[in-house]
């Protein structure tokens, strides 16, 4: 059994070198190298000192930029009036957020961005149009419970986040929404502009977020974070699953009364619908057994009448008179055998 | 006696005369009969040579032959003359002394009286050896003029059959048609009395051995018993290994002649030869005296002595069948297996009928133990009720049989030990005597801790024939001797050894002038006062007795060397965590702690459902964590887990992120519940989400007073499977297949549970998990396997079901379980896991047909190691495994070399642990001070109650996050001690990338592969973690 590394010297890494400058140089890919366009997308180089460490050179990072196509996607119904002021970015790095693209169109001289639409987070819900917001009363529509609405709402209230921040997995995309159609242009032309062929931008990833925009920082602190964010406080975990356990019990007996209500009332053509009982019967208390008990012990007590209806009178004399002819039947029969039995020993 | 000479008793039938094979009744064999028909003859094909090495050996044989015949006849008035005769031809074959008794009697040396090859060359069934090479023998017969009829005696037989080996050898040299052939001298297995002459030709690797033999009649062979004293007559004692030489040299011709006739009259004897040679070799015995003295040639004379001795109509139609190879190497090992000791000598004696010759005079004792030890194992498989076809793949398929339990070597003057031996042993064989002498010590001190024990000597090198007398005695240098031993995994443990009752005096002092200053007077509770020796509890005691009794042996040598131990299990033990932390209870401590938390859980009285079990589900309540379980000290460290079934209920709600919120509900109200109780130093409950923001896991952490830090979780009637039991289900199965039968049944987990408990009944199961676990650490192959994988792993070598005993060290589980890993090919087969029961053959065949249509359907990227577990009620359960296909690659190509390296006795083995990191293609560098491993505290201090975790949950949530935003990219191996992550690039491919436009929207390909990048995303994601990254210098 070998002893336990104590340090890196037990470790042999003779056939490896630290990443130094010369090496980074190598495996860096410079703009120079990367078409501008890529299967129709413009490529937006940026620079990123996370290697910094090992050498003051910075590395590049590819965005592929083009403008946004929301027809029949799911986007149109979170925001439907995006056409034509959105851009799709494909490649976006793993720590993305808001603040960074918005800097980076800021910086090289895109426009103002509303929002950004990661493709690994959950569309945000669709803004109530004016329709909605003044909804024409219908007296056929079904009577919404607002204090039951809310009540759902607790009983999903998602669970409390685990991460201090979002990082995007490998492959994500992300729409960036800007202010208005000419915002959107003009970013796209400054993408253009800035693209491979560009040696003179020098904006850095992350840079110019404003001190106002405090975005959590990575590494071990993150991951401490984490941890503390596992276990949350007692008291607000407790209200959490009362909240979330009680809305799920009410609605569960709003959807049994409304099933019950449905078993009773007949629908627009006058049918009744006929629904199975989808819970089992909870089983029987203490009393009702015992009262069970009773009644059969009552019953058996009471007996069995058999003369107590007509036809029973009718049936009984019916078997009477069967019996009766049976018997005859049976009498002459008997007589016959021994008149036989007379005739042969004589 | 020749067959010939039989006695014709009307009872008996003669098993394979012409009549005895055509009335054997043979039965229609079933399929599965003929497939295993087909796999003896697969094997015994293997191992015959070609026919044109064969035709290339018999033109060699007949050269020599021929100059052997046409050899001119010598006289010469004195020996002394013909010696002086031969040297000055330049002829001379060592031997050592043996006094002058017929020096001056004159001898007539005239042309051999018969030449005859061996039995094997005719018939094209020359076997090849394990080293290549091809021996042949050419037995040539003595004229019996050559001899006095009292030649016997005083070792004037051997001197005169010197002479005759020089007569021969001369006339070799001289002939024309052996000019281009080498000559050199050997003694016939070994065996110092008779000198033999080995005929090397260089254009075949084949060698011929020269083998005098004498007339069946030339001498009494009924005064030459082993109990007679024939060769020093002047001391009285018996000369059994004199005697024998002679008898054995007299029986050459007809068991040559015997096997002929056998070997033509059926098929059947001589693949039941080559099964036995090939058994024989793998156990490391052959016909050399110093590998136990039992090899192929006696093998055939035991084959010969069953025909001959078999007088039952049945059993002989039974052995007359031309297919029972098997069957009838099956009863070779029955009649090995009730050999008798010779009740004088204590040597194994068999003779062959109506004769004085004993088959087995080679053999010593440690090696007819031995051979009997493994042919009752290989017995015992019949008995267990396993199918012919399924104990011939255990005992010739098996990489497990030879793996010996404690492997030791020493060197040993045998100088120095010769003036313990008596005096007839000193001149002759001398380290054949050594051995025995060792096996007579070790056996002694050992007791019944162990079961066999065998000795590996290197050879002497074959001799030069040099022109002058050598004057340094061969076989008298130092040497290494090695000593193999498989103990008794009941009795090797036992740390107390009685001796005798202080009454006899006799033995008292037999056993104390044995024991020295080990040996002790007790007085036990019966009232009884024995001799006892106590070995210290804390180290193996098998080891303490052996380095005992090496010392008691080499007390009187000049110079000492030190005994080695391969995979010293002190060594294992004192060099694995708690040495570092002296807490050897540290498993029993852990586990009392944890029946303290659960009494503490079973007591809470207003809980709403009661608790049915409470179990530690972590390795470490096993024993088979790599790290003891130490308490906490200034950080909490990762938890050791728990499991709360709680009894059914009909209340759970049936929507699983309902139901995960009670769950959470549920810890919570326990949790104030033991809050109240006042015995925790913290009692939280948290949370995991693995799938985002829905369907969370819910845990209850406490933190005992003595700083032990426990994890649990709820497990209730409605989970398919408890939590905690990390094998993953398969992934990506078809629905055929889903239907076909259980790929992953509910019952794997709970069958796995029943076998792990059943091996950790035996006492080296739990180390050999944890080294094995460490083996998978040091090459960082860990995180792709969970504990249970590995423990089922170990699971197969303390199978029942096979030759090869239970292992009976952590050395031997280890080397046994890296054998059948480097011979698994998990792209073929599964994993068969025989513990509960064994497979059937109908049974096997559903299973490997099973096998075949699943890794037909699943070819893709990833490997599925398919693990088969025997169920109850005739059913099989399977647990496939996936990890990327180049770590299972990996795995096989490391188990390899360990496996060779270990089979090396020079590979020291600690080397099998070093991990090579040249296979990756960059390695990520930790920095120092986030290393878990050193992190831990040494001890713990009560006060400081630890509030935030350590850096080994850090270091996991790190690499877990880290995997998936690499894994596009890269293959990551992160080692367990937290040093260095080890990465692969995977090779590069046009990835989609999937966009947020939808099903309809247009694809992107994302073309450019970004090393620097992925540095770079290192760098940032493990900021105060990762300290450097170094890439290959090819790079």
């Amino acid at each position: 059994m070998p002893a336990e590394p104590s340090s890196l010297d037990s470790v042999d890494l003779s056939a490896f070198k630290i990443l130094d400058p010369l090496t980074i140089a190598s495996i860096n890919l410079p703009p120079s190298k990367v078409a501008k366009v890529h299967k129709g997308l413009t490529t937006l180089p940026v620079r990123s000192n996370s290697l910094a460490v090992f050498s003051p050179e910075p590395i590049f990072h590819y965005l592929f930029v083009k403008p946004h196509d929301p027809k029949y996607t799911p986007i149109i119904n979170a925001h439907p009036n995006i056409n034509g002021r959105s851009l799709y970015i494909s490649s976006i790095p793993f720590d993305s957020t808001v603040h960074h693209l918005r800097a980076l169109f800021t910086a090289i001289g895109g426009g103002r961005i509303e929002t950004v639409i990661f493709s690994d987070e959950p569309l945000p819900p669709r803004p109530s149009t004016v329709d909605e917001k003044n909804p024409i009363k219908n007296k056929k529509r079904k009577r919404s419970n607002p204090a039951a609405t809310n009540k759902q709402t607790a009983e999903t209230a998602p669970w409390p986040s685990l991460w201090n921040r979002k990082l995007h997995l490998p492959g994500t995309t992300a729409v960036a929404v800007f202010v208005d159609k000419a915002a959107c242009d003009l970013a796209m032309k400054a993408v253009t502009e800035n693209s491979t062929d560009n040696p003179n931008l020098d904006y850095f990833w992350g840079s110019g977020i404003g001190k106002g925009n405090l975005i959590p920082e990575l590494g071990k602190t993150r991951y401490e974070d984490h941890m503390e964010r596992m276990f949350p406080d007692p008291e607000w975990a407790q209200k959490f699953v009362d909240d979330s356990l009680e809305a799920y019990d009410n609605r569960l007996k709003a959807e049994e009364e409304e099933r019950r209500r449905k078993a009773n009332e007949p629908d627009e053509d006058g049918f009744i619908t006929v629904v199975r009982s989808s819970r089992p019967r909870p089983p029987p208390s203490a009393e009702e057994i015992a009262e069970r008990l009773k009644k059969e012990e009552k019953r058996a007590k009471k007996g069995f009448y058999p003369d107590f209806y007509r036809f029973q009178l009718r049936e009984l004399k019916k078997e009477q008179t069967k019996q009766l002819l049976s018997q005859f039947e049976d009498a002459k029969r008997q007589v016959r055998e021994r008149k036989d039995a007379r005739k042969h020993k004589s | 006696m020749s067959p010939d000479l039989q006695s014709n008793n009307p009872r008996k039938r003669k098993l394979f005369d012409s009549h005895g094979s055509n009335d054997a009744p043979k039965l229609p064999l079933s399929p599965l009969q003929r497939s295993c028909q087909k796999e003896v003859a697969d094997l015994i094909k293997l191992q015959k040579c070609s026919a044109k090495e064969v035709s290339q050996i018999a033109q060699v044989v007949e050269n020599v032959k021929q100059v052997l015949i046409d050899i001119k006849e010598i006289k010469f008035d004195t020996i002394r003359d013909a010696d002086t005769m031969f040297c000055a031809h330049g002829v001379h074959i060592p031997y050592p002394e043996c006094g002058d008794g017929v020096r001056d009697v004159g001898v007539s040396l005239s042309p051999p009286a018969r030449v005859e090859a061996g039995w094997g060359l005719g018939h094209k069934m020359l076997r090849k050896s394990e080293h290549g090479d091809i021996s042949v023998d050419l037995i040539i017969q003595i004229p019996s003029a050559t001899f006095h009829p009292k030649d016997y005696l005083e070792y004037r037989y051997h001197r005169k059959r010197i002479l005759y080996l020089s007569y021969l050898l001369l006339a070799l040299k001289t002939a024309n048609q052996t000019s281009g052939y080498s000559f050199l001298s050997d003694f016939l297995d070994g065996d110092e009395f008779r000198p033999i002459i080995l005929v090397d030709c260089f254009s075949s690797r084949c060698k011929i051995r020269l083998i005098p033999a004498i007339s069946f009649d030339l001498f009494p062979l009924d005064k030459l018993s082993p109990n007679a004293c024939r060769a020093d007559r002047q001391s009285g004692v018996p000369t059994p290994m004199y005697n024998s030489s002679i008898i054995d040299d007299a029986y050459h011709l007809i068991t040559s002649d015997m096997l002929r006739q056998y070997a033509v009259s059926n098929e059947g004897f001589m693949e039941a030869l080559v099964l036995g040679s090939l058994w024989l070799s793998r156990l490391g015995f052959s016909s050399h005296l110093l590998d136990g003295g039992f090899g192929e040639k006696e093998w055939a004379l035991l084959q010969c002595h069953l025909v001959e001795t078999t007088t039952t109509p049945q059993v002989a139609s039974r052995y007359a069948a031309s297919s029972d190879a098997f069957q009838m190497f099956k009863s070779v090992l029955n009649l090995i297996a009730n050999t008798k000791l010779h009740s004088e000598f204590d040597l194994p004696t068999l003779h062959r009928r109506h004769t004085d010759y004993n088959m087995l005079f080679k053999m010593s004792r440690w090696s007819s133990l031995a051979l009997k030890h493994h042919t009752l194992a290989v017995i015992s498989l019949d008995k267990l009720g396993l199918p012919s076809r399924a104990q011939f793949q255990r005992i010739f398929e098996n990489p497990l049989y030879h793996i010996a339990d404690i492997t030791m070597s020493f060197p040993i003057d045998p100088l120095q030990v010769v003036e313990k031996l008596p005096t007839i042993t000193k001149r002759w064989n001398l380290k054949h005597s050594v051995n025995e002498y060792c096996y007579n010590l070790f056996s002694k001190g050992l007791g019944d801790r162990f079961k066999t024990m065998t000795f590996s000597v290197p050879r002497p090198p074959v001799g030069q024939l040099k022109d002058a007398l050598d004057p340094e005695p061969r076989n008298h240098a130092v040497y290494n001797l090695t000593v193999l031993i498989t103990l008794d995994e009941n009795k090797c443990t036992r740390v107390l050894d009685y001796g005798p009752e202080v009454q006899d005096a006799a033995k008292t002092a037999d056993f104390r002038e044995f024991w020295g200053d080990k040996a002790e007077l007790r007085r036990f509770k019966d009232g009884r006062v024995m001799e006892t020796v106590r070995w210290d509890s804390s180290l193996p005691p098998t080891e303490q007795i052996l380095s005992f009794l090496h010392r008691k042996l080499t007390s009187s040598f000049h110079t000492k060397q030190p005994l080695t131990f391969y995979g010293r299990e002190s060594e294992i033990y004192l060099t694995s965590p708690p040495l570092v932390w002296p807490a050897g209870d540290s498993y029993e401590t852990a586990a009392s702690e944890f029946e303290m938390v659960a009494n503490t859980i079973r007591q809470v009285k207003d809980f709403p459902l009661g608790f049915r079990k409470i179990s530690g589900v972590s390795s470490a309540f096993n024993s088979t964590s790599v790290k003891p379980p130490f308490p906490c000290s200034r950080h909490l460290e990762q938890p050791l887990e728990g499991e709360l079934e709680l009894e059914s209920s009909s209340m759970w709600p049936v929507d699983p992120e309902q139901r995960s919120r009670s769950e959470f509900g549920l810890l919570l109200k326990l949790r104030a519940e033991l809050e109240a109780t006042g015995n925790f130093l913290t009692a939280r409950v948290g949370f995991t989400a693995p799938n985002g923001f829905h369907n969370a896991h819910c845990f209850l952490d406490l933190l005992t007073k003595r700083q032990y830090y426990f994890r649990f979780r709820l497990k209730h009637t409605l989970e398919a499977f408890p939590k905690g039991i990390g094998i993953n289900p398969p992934t990506n199965l078809s629905q055929d297949i889903l239907n076909e039968g259980p790929m992953y049944s509910n019952k794997t987990p709970y069958l796995r549970a029943s076998i792990i408990r059943r091996c950790h009944q035996h006492w080296y199961f739990s180390s050999s998990v944890r080294i094995l676990k460490k083996w998978f650490q040091s090459h960082h192959l860990a995180s792709f396997f969970n504990g249970d994988i590995l423990e089922l792993f170990v699971a197969i070598v303390f199978s029942q079901y096979s030759p090869a005993a239970i292992p009976s060290s952590t050395y031997c589980g280890f080397r046994r379980v890296m054998a059948r890993l480097s011979h698994w090919d998990w792209r073929r087969t599964p994993l068969e896991i025989e513990i509960l029961r064994h497979f059937p053959d109908e049974e096997r065949a559903c299973i490997l047909r099973e096998f075949g249509t699943y890794q037909h359907i699943n070819q893709n990227s990833e490997a599925c190691l398919s693990i088969v577990l025997p169920g109850e009620d005739r059913e099989v359960d399977w647990i496939r495994h996936f990890i990327p296909r180049l770590v299972a690659i990996r795995m096989t190509q490391l188990a390899r070399e360990t496996h060779t390296r270990l089979t090396s006795t020079s590979t020291p083995f600690n080397a099998v642990f070093e991990p090579d990191m040249s296979f990756f293609d960059f390695v990520v560098v930790m920095e120092q001070k986030f290393n878990p491993y050193n992190t831990q505290g040494k001890y713990s201090n009560v006060m400081a109650v630890p509030k935030n975790f350590g850096s080994s949950p850090l270091y996991r949530e790190f690499i877990e996050e880290l995997k998936v935003q690499t894994e596009e990219y890269a293959l990551l191996f992160p080692s367990s001690d937290g040093l260095t992550i080890g990465g692969l690039w995977k090779p590069q491919k046009e990835s989609c990338v999937p966009n947020i436009e939808g099903l309809g929207g247009p694809r992107v390909e994302n073309a450019i592969p970004n090393k620097i990048v992925v540095f770079g995303l290192i760098m940032e994601l493990g900021r105060g973690f990762v300290d450097k990254i170094q890439v290959k210098i090819s790079d």
